[in-house]
């Protein structure tokens, strides 16, 4: 391509503060991870009275035959097996019968072992065996989960910013753009849609309005094609600066790259070789791959940047 | 009770007895992930759940033996009789609400 960059806007420079927000913390899901935590490294003790939580085994005796059971597991107050029942073992001692009334059912249970849960308190110890990177301490957990709250938040919210900051380096960067690179963008795009209809059965250019229904949000080819032409022109841009960009950082689209992508797009599509190469060129590839190195540069500016400064 | 995988030899020893969640993945599939986590979840917390945990990718014969068309695909079998199965992912609620209907 014979399309250049002639002077860019640093996108890091674009003032996002209009669509910054406050960031509250999932109080219900921070304390879902604390307990997920806790839980896998509790302790099950033997114990001499049933309690709620504890899981017991008992032989049940009964005229109802629901009741009448032997080593029967349970594990009290979760009401898997009978709320009613469940909440009267609680008091039982192991080793000893007891005659519940359950809806006028006499019911004889005999706890023959009690096992109740011990739940740890956080240690250091175990946030350093879940292994993330960085991350060996409570303190360090707890800042580790509220970054994962606030990168989960900008990610689902942040696109309007995200598309804001594209559009504003756009804007106030000089390009020397060539028609024929504008083209070839947007044939490139086609040539890919062209090829994943024909695996279709599908011919891209006759496809009616039916054709179209639920595969593609046009009604004709025609449509569609103004529709990636305009498209191009911006992912032309983008490509552009996402040349730059990896230049700057030493990285650069490679044949070892594309052999890795067309093996994890046979994977996740259930493609031969044949046609993943046919659908993903390599050129194509390589075009994607820049235009990606740039939009994830701006996305991870706006993930870091999306919340409000805490007084 | 650990999370156990089967293999084409141990599961059909894995479901005979008891209450057994059997989790139907592929290791490619993103749901698959997030399901596997709930398992997880639901395994620190009622540890005498039994989970099985099946990978079709490397287990295809398996995949097709119970008529896997998609996953994440749940079964859940009481003494080696399949009780309810689901193409998707589940949330522990919903799990706990089938071990209620089926566990005894």
């Amino acid at each position: 391509m014979k399309s250049k960059v002639l002077s860019f806007a640093e996108y890091d420079q674009v003032d996002i503060s209009m669509y910054k927000q406050i960031f509250t913390l999932d109080e219900k899901a921070y304390k879902k991870e604390m307990d997920f935590i806790k839980n896998k490294n509790s302790t099950w003790e033997e114990a001499g009275e049933v309690t709620d939580g504890a899981l017991i085994v008992c032989d049940m005796e009964s005229a109802n035959p629901f009741f009448s059971r032997e080593n029967l597991k349970i594990m009290v107050g979760q009401g898997f097996f009978h709320k009613k029942l469940e909440a009267m073992c609680v008091g039982l001692k192991k080793g000893t019968a007891g005659v519940l009334d359950v809806d006028g059912e006499k019911v004889t249970v005999t706890v023959r072992s009690i096992q109740q849960k011990k739940v740890p308190a956080l240690t250091d110890e175990m946030i350093e065996a879940l292994g993330i990177e960085g991350v060996n301490d409570v303190e360090q957990y707890e800042n580790h989960l509220i970054r994962e709250q606030k990168k989960k938040i900008a990610e689902n919210e942040g696109y309007e910013a995200v598309q804001y900051v594209m559009d504003k380096v756009f804007e106030t960067s000089t390009f020397d753009l060539k028609k024929a690179d504008w083209k070839e963008m947007t044939n490139h795009e086609i040539n890919r849609l062209k090829a994943i209809s024909r695996e279709q059965g599908l011919n891209l250019e006759t496809m009616t309005p039916e054709d179209f229904e639920g595969k593609m949000p046009f009604s004709s080819y025609h449509e569609l094609f103004a529709s990636v032409q305009n498209d191009s022109w911006d992912r032309l841009c983008g490509y552009l600066l996402g040349r730059e960009y990896a230049e700057k950082d030493g990285v650069g689209y490679t044949m070892e790259q594309y052999r890795s992508d067309i093996e994890d797009y046979m994977k996740f599509w259930h493609e031969t070789k044949e046609n993943a190469e046919k659908i993903n060129t390599f050129d194509y590839s390589e075009i994607t791959f820049y235009v990606t190195y740039y939009y994830k540069k701006v996305k991870e500016y706006v993930t870091e940047n999306f919340f409000k400064e805490e007084k | 009770m650990a999370i156990q995988y089967a293999d084409n030899e141990s599961f059909k020893e894995q479901i005979k007895e008891g209450f057994v969640i059997v989790d139907f993945f592929s290791a490619t599939c993103v749901p698959c992930k997030a399901f596997s986590r709930i398992l997880e979840e639901l395994d620190a917390e009622l540890p005498f759940i039994n989970i099985v945990k099946v990978n079709t990718t490397d287990y295809p014969k398996l995949g097709k033996e119970n008529r896997i068309f998609g996953v994440p695909t749940v079964h859940f079998y009481k003494d080696g009789e399949k009780k309810f199965e689901k193409v998707g992912v589940m949330e522990v609620d919903e799990i706990k609400e089938k071990i209620t209907e089926f566990m005894y």
